[in-house]
């Protein structure tokens, strides 16, 4: 699940999307603050740096954003950035001992696997260079929540507001429904009967795409009131496994009784994103599940063609209009406890989360990128939409902010995407918390879940294929307590508690 | 013992050219093969890659534990041996085929032909080739599914159903290496003298009677040597067109052990549990081949040692 949420991430980056507005991060109607960059000296400095690089926006040594950062802090890069495979360049400068002063890391375990056994400066440690860091972090308490290590020290500064761009979301062909007369459906009956009468009209279609294996379960799952994994149950304040709730079983049902129809492709286990997407501009495929960026990113020759953002279906009596909420984007920086350049380091990362910084990081310069015209920043029209600013500039990737305001970048998106995302907040189910493991618990976890997310899959997808009848549910369920799925749970319990506890003491 | 060290600088000496050229073949192997093996006490540690292989804990054999303890350990040594061993038999016995074919071919553009082609699929990545075998065997727009369709045949979802995973891995497997594992074959035959032949069909040999009593005692050293050899390497059954072959579904077959080292070992950083499970396979293989060649020795008198 974790694996596959973050190369899900990584997919969704590469799709042209806007974030949404974002209030906390200071629109522009705000007086600039006072910003401090913590210390006040501001001497040149060269760091070294190693950032992971972006198949679609690659790193450039021209790109302005470090230039104008410099102009600010005096900081200069010499940055590395390994063209692929970033964990073994990361796993590899670490078990060489030469690790550059600044590091982006993929994720909260993995700072605080090497931060546990000494390779990163423990965060907290430093809070008195780092004033915008800690004013961001009391404005944002739930970002806190993710930052911890398991003993409640903290080796990653996190990243802020480009998730919103990798949000799951359904999707249908307006104009096809608008052609037929038909209504975008709002529960999983509606779904079956607006599918049943799509295939009748297109008979070589198969009108609920789905694709990549299991993948489209985890956002379905809750419309349903579940999840694909283990979860916190926020109203009943427990972790639970959703695979084996009674919620689950009904949205196999429904799989069930899709697959059988020929209502998804008999293939979707074996599709991937690119064949998928030509299912729509085929005429083959109505509705889909994805990035929200799908409805700007899949285009075609068809003028008519229009595919936009549909409300989730209800899944059931207890079901519920959600989409997943993937939470924060996980990659973040991690200073490296080697580097004799520290307090420059917190320099500059506390200068990524002042208002200054983020002003860079969101719009670039002035003249430059964006003009201010009646008190209103804008972009010139001449530096194209997000993608082209991501390569030309290294606008909003790896290493090169902290905190964005999306409001800028949003502009640049086509209306129905800018619309949609206005909306989507709505249906958006609350952030799953992310836990931090201790290094025997991640040891465990590891193992018990690859033998309980390999059994969920293959009997998930036997269930749906109908290569196992659904009446074996019940000891399809109690396979999972032989697998130890108790255990699971328990760690997530005590871990999700340690790590409030260290949230509420500090 | 002075003279027996002057024997030797001597003979250093008198080789010295012919020591040279295979310094960097010993240099290979030492820097790349040999050093290497000292990484195995990590199977041991609780690797740390902050902390280095020294300064690591020992665990004992806790990770072999692990392993062996885990609910997935049996399946999935099931199915690495059986898609091993049915490569062997299926694989190991194609080459030879079509070795003997075209040996029997005469004319020689058409041979040479047959030959470069059956040799092409060597050198397209398996990414490829899974990629090509999906898009064939789609039940909706793959080729053989069209086929079985306009046979009037129900259309199979061939990636989906867990009993077609390994006929679709060994056969593939089959048509990407039959033409290189030719090459041997090939070789071992121009070897065999012509003068044999012509005795036979003095004596009035059919073509196949030459086969049988000439052509496959003559390259049955190669078969053997090769066979051996592909035996200590059953339960090496590559990662990467397993990993692009397999779905959820065909778990039950699909599933072996380095998709497992994959999952639970490399991609958790858990470099450890990897290097134990790497080690257990690697002495099994090793077992393999002692045995075979033990077997090999005492039926016939070919053996690798």
């Amino acid at each position: 699940m974790k694996n596959r949420w973050k190369s899900s991430a990584r997919a969704g980056t590469t799709l042209v999307l806007a974030g949404s507005l974002l209030a906390a991060c200071g629109g522009q109607d705000n007086p600039p603050a006072a910003s401090g960059t913590g210390g006040g000296t501001n001497e040149p400095v060269t760091l070294s740096m190693m950032i992971a690089t972006h198949n679609s926006w690659p790193y450039k040594e021209d790109w302005g954003i470090f230039k104008w950062y410099k102009e600010k802090t005096n900081v200069e890069f010499k940055i590395e950035a390994p063209p692929n495979d970033y964990t073994t360049a990361v796993n590899l400068a670490i078990s060489s001992g030469s690790l550059p002063d600044l590091m982006n890391v993929t994720g909260l375990t993995t700072a605080n696997k090497y931060g546990n056994a000494g390779a990163f400066v423990n965060i907290l440690d430093h809070l008195d260079k780092l004033p915008n860091y800690k004013k961001f972090l009391d404005q944002h308490p739930e970002v806190k929540e993710t930052v911890l290590s398991a003993d409640g020290k903290s080796y990653l500064f996190p990243v802020y507001g480009l998730d919103k761009q990798s949000r799951r979301s359904w999707i249908y062909r307006e104009d096809i429904f608008a052609k037929h007369g038909l209504k975008p459906p709002t529960t999983y009956d509606e779904l079956y009967t607006v599918a049943k009468k799509l295939k009748e009209l297109y008979p070589d279609s198969f009108p609920i795409g789905i694709f990549d294996n299991l993948g489209p379960l985890n956002n379905m799952t809750y419309g349903f009131g579940t999840a694909n994994t283990t979860y916190y149950d926020f109203d009943k304040k427990e972790w639970r496994y959703g695979p084996i709730e009674d919620t689950y079983k009904e949205l196999v049902t429904y799989m069930n009784k899709f697959y059988k129809e020929g209502l998804v492709p008999p293939d979707f286990m074996a599709l991937k994103r690119k064949q998928w997407q030509d299912l729509f501009t085929q005429n083959k495929a109505f509705i889909g599940n994805d990035y929200i960026g799908s409805i700007d990113e899949i285009v075609s020759d068809n003028k008519d063609f229009n595919l936009n953002f549909m409300i989730p279906p209800k899944g059931g009596p207890s079901g519920v209009a959600k989409n997943l909420n993937n939470g924060f984007i996980t990659t973040g920086f991690a200073i490296s406890s080697n580097s004799k350049k520290q307090d420059a380091a917190f320099r500059f990362m506390d200068f990524l989360y002042s208002p200054e910084g983020i002003e860079i990081a969101s719009w670039g310069k002035e003249g430059e990128t964006y003009t201010v015209e009646n008190g209103k920043k804008k972009f010139k029209p001449e530096i194209g939409d997000f993608t082209k600013m991501r390569q030309k500039y290294g606008f909003a990737t790896y290493g090169t902010y902290a905190v964005l305001d999306m409001e800028g970048f949003f502009s640049t998106f086509s209306p129905k995407m800018q619309a949609a995302l206005k909306d989507f907040d709505k249906y958006e189910a609350k952030m799953q918390p992310r836990v931090a493991y201790t290094d025997a618990e991640n040891e465990q976890l590891s193992t018990l879940n690859d033998s309980i997310s390999k059994y969920k899959e293959e009997q998930v997808a036997k269930f749906i294929l109908g290569q196992r009848p659904l009446s074996e549910w019940d000891a399809y369920v109690a396979e999972f307590k032989k697998l130890g799925v108790q255990k699971v749970l328990d760690i997530n319990k005590t871990a999700y508690e340690r790590t409030l506890k260290y949230v509420q003491q500090k | 013992m002075p003279s027996s060290r002057n024997t030797l600088a001597r003979r250093i000496a008198r080789d010295k050219y012919l020591l040279l050229l295979v310094l960097p073949c010993v240099l290979y192997y030492i820097v790349f093969k040999y050093v290497p093996i000292f990484g195995i006490v990590i199977a041991f540690k609780n690797y740390s890659l902050f902390k280095g292989v020294w300064a690591s804990d020992w665990v004992g054999l806790r990770y072999f534990k692990m392993f062996i303890e885990g609910p997935d350990f049996w399946p999935i040594i099931r199915n690495t041996f059986l898609l091993g061993l049915y490569r062997l038999v299926f694989g190991f016995p194609a080459p030879i085929i079509l070795a003997l074919l075209l040996n029997e071919v005469r004319q020689a553009f058409f041979k040479r032909f047959v030959q470069t082609v059956s040799y092409l699929p060597h050198f397209i990545s398996n990414v490829v080739v899974a990629g090509i075998a999906v898009m064939f065997l789609s039940p909706t727009t793959g080729l053989v599914n069209q086929i079985i369709g306009a046979l009037g045949f129900d259309r199979i979802t061939f990636m989906v159903e867990p009993s077609w995973f390994r006929t679709i891995y060994i056969s593939t497997d089959i048509w990407q290496h039959i033409g290189w594992g030719t090459i041997i074959y090939l070789a071992a035959l121009t070897a065999i003298d012509p003068v044999l032949y012509e005795a036979a069909r003095i004596d009035g040999a059919s073509r196949w009677r030459q086969l049988i009593h000439i052509t496959l005692p003559g390259i049955v050293p190669a078969i053997m040597i090769i066979l051996l050899l592909d035996i200590g390497k059953i339960l090496e059954v590559g990662f990467e067109k397993v990993y692009l072959l397999a779905t959820p579904v065909t778990y039950s077959t699909a599933d072996i052990i380095s998709t497992y080292v994959y999952r639970v070992g490399l991609s958790h950083g858990n470099y450890s549990l990897a290097t134990a499970v790497d080690l257990f396979t690697g002495i099994i293989s090793f077992l393999f081949v002692i045995t075979a060649n033990t077997i090999s020795k005492k039926l016939s008198e070919h053996s690798i040692w």
